[in-house]
């Protein structure tokens, strides 16, 4: 579920999304020695957070400031079998960080 | 004067001869059975007088009948023929301020009719009209949305529609950025880097991407990445996760339609820039240090100043009501760290047999370029051209550390102990690459709009 807020005036616009991710059951597992039939891989559900704002001077020339994922969430990838434990499916743990953004921009 | 001629290319020149013969036969019989005697037609085009934008989609219905037409890209409409008479025609558009005009239609001509509509300053309630004193809007916000509404209103199927200039800030020009939002989408590589779609989980190289309606090239696996795209030049982007029959098969996931900006789309001429930095960081915020200075990496190559320059400009020129242009070039450089923990675990015996942490630096150049041409033959024939290249340059370095408990190693949630033995071993790697990649995209399309036919023809290079 993703929702969010924006706050918009005629020379301000500021927005706060977040963005919802529920898990995902991606490929099947093949059995092996060291993995269990039926396993399934799967990606944790997870929550990002996303703000950013404007302000225009005038039509030619205005200032933003954003920020993608702001709360640093992780995408944590497991791997899913029948019997076994959530302990021992963990697969990785990638973090990514946040992602700055300034800049002016405008029109003529 | 050599009048002497190859055969075969005679036969070649006969051949697309009658062909084209026949496809303007078929045109004007169409055109025939579309107008009939005594009959005229009303076009016209509908402008947003607010942002001097073109409105695309717009509803223009004839007030007591049942006739109306809806506005193309460029905003032009044509009403089906109409007995010769007097006749009060209505322009909608949601979010503005819908307008009427008389027209009088004479057998055989066509009656121009355009529209001006403006912000909407009244609003009703419980069918009353209340006239408002002051009512400020923010324009652009409105208007993209109401674009965005009025495009998913008249899609033959259920659609998403994002407007490009519903959206405050840019960043780095990705349209991932935005398309994250819809219901459905997601994106692999990262939280805050989107890369390749993903439509109600289907993999990515399942979705198809298309620009105004045709396949783009996607090197590998089918796998269309977004940070191959500037925003822009782009007006809007369409999701369609139910495939109508005109899109194609092998979307088992959904198509995403990219819509470029068209010259036309502007009543004078327009120039936009957007120039930024970027600075990505795995500290919280308030220890990320915002510096312009180069940090090191674990080679020299792969040194970077954590804060990156981009720049975007593009330029719309509609040179006249036959011919227009645009523009657009962006360039941007992106450098960035992750963090990567990967834990293995035998699942059948629940032993953890090794785990391996991963520092990767990454540092990102990419140029993009389009252009785009219009050219209108007349008022049903008409043919664009765009032309597009991106280049990208990543540098990718990674250091891992391995710890592999060896065979005969037992363990349980919280531990892992090695074999009496002593067969572990701990290693530490250095793996770098340099991806170089290129990507080419020309289309030339044939559209023929008339008041009763329409039809679109395409060839498209993709290398």
């Amino acid at each position: 579920m993703n929702w969010g807020v924006t706050f918009a005036r005629p020379k301000f616009v500021t927005k706060f999304n977040v963005a919802q991710h529920r898990g995902v059951r991606l490929a099947r597992v093949n059995a092996s020695g060291s993995e269990v039939a039926n396993s399934y891989q799967w990606e944790a559900p997870k929550t990002t957070i996303d703000v950013s704002a404007e302000y225009r001077f005038t039509k030619k020339f205005a200032l933003y400031i954003g920020a993608r994922n702001l709360s640093r969430t992780p995408k944590r990838s497991s791997t899913y079998g029948p019997g076994v434990p959530d302990y021992a499916t963990l697969r990785v743990v990638q973090h990514y960080g946040s992602l700055y953004t300034f800049g002016v921009k405008g029109e003529f | 004067m050599n009048t002497s001629s190859n055969p075969r290319t005679t036969v070649v020149r006969r051949a697309l001869r009658l062909g084209s013969a026949i496809v303007l036969a078929c045109f004007a019989a169409f055109a025939g059975l579309a107008q009939t005697a005594g009959t005229g037609v009303i076009e016209g085009r509908v402008v947003n007088s607010s942002s001097g934008n073109y409105l695309a989609n717009a509803r223009v219905t004839v007030d007591g009948t049942t006739l109306e037409a809806a506005t193309n890209d460029k905003g032009e409409y044509v009403l089906p023929p109409l007995p010769a008479g007097e006749y009060r025609v209505t322009a909608r558009f949601l979010g503005l301020e819908r307008q009427s005009a008389a027209v009088a239609v004479s057998p055989g001509q066509i009656a121009k009719l355009d529209f001006d509509l403006a912000l909407r300053g009244e609003q009703t309630r419980d069918g009353d009209v209340v006239k408002l004193d002051q009512f400020t809007v923010v324009e652009r916000e409105l208007t993209a949305q109401a674009m965005a509404l009025q495009a998913q209103r008249a899609a033959s199927n259920i659609k998403n529609v994002v407007e490009f200039e519903e959206f405050a800030d840019m960043g780095e020009g990705n349209p991932g950025e935005m398309l994250k939002y819809l219901p459905g989408m997601s994106f692999t590589f990262g939280p805050s880097s989107p890369g390749a779609a993903s439509i109600r989980g289907m993999p990515p190289n399942g979705t198809v991407v298309m620009i105004d309606g045709m396949d783009v090239a996607a090197p590998g696996d089918r796998t269309f990445g977004f940070s191959d795209l500037s925003t822009g030049n782009i007006a809007r982007i369409e999701v369609t996760k139910s495939p109508t029959p005109d899109l194609p098969a092998n979307a088992i996931g959904g198509t995403v339609n990219i819509i470029g900006k068209s010259g036309f789309g502007s009543t004078k001429p327009r120039f936009t820039y957007n120039v930024f930095g970027t600075l990505t960081s795995l500290e919280p915020l308030e220890q990320t240090r915002f510096t312009l200075n180069k940090q090191p990496g674990p080679e020299a190559r792969a040194d970077a100043r954590p804060i990156q320059p981009g720049v975007d400009l593009s330029y719309i020129f509609p040179v006249n009501k036959s011919l227009a242009f645009t523009f657009n070039v962006s360039r941007s450089t992106r450098f960035f760290e992750m963090d990567y923990f990967s834990p293995t675990w035998n699942r059948v015996t629940l032993v953890q047999t090794a785990v391996a942490f991963r520092p990767v630096t990454q540092s990102f150049e990419r140029t993009r370029y389009s252009a785009t041409a219009d050219w209108r033959v007349n008022r049903k024939n008409a043919l664009r051209l765009t032309l597009q290249r991106s280049n990208e340059d990543a540098v990718t370095t990674q250091s891992i550390a391995t710890v592999s408990f060896g065979a005969g190693a037992t363990g349980g949630p919280t531990f892992t102990q090695g074999a009496p033995t002593g067969v572990g071993s701990a290693s530490q790697s250095f793996d770098g690459s340099n991806i170089y990649r290129d990507t080419d995209n020309a289309f030339l399309r044939y559209t023929y709009d008339g008041e009763t036919w329409k039809t679109s023809q395409a060839f498209h290079r993709a290398t």
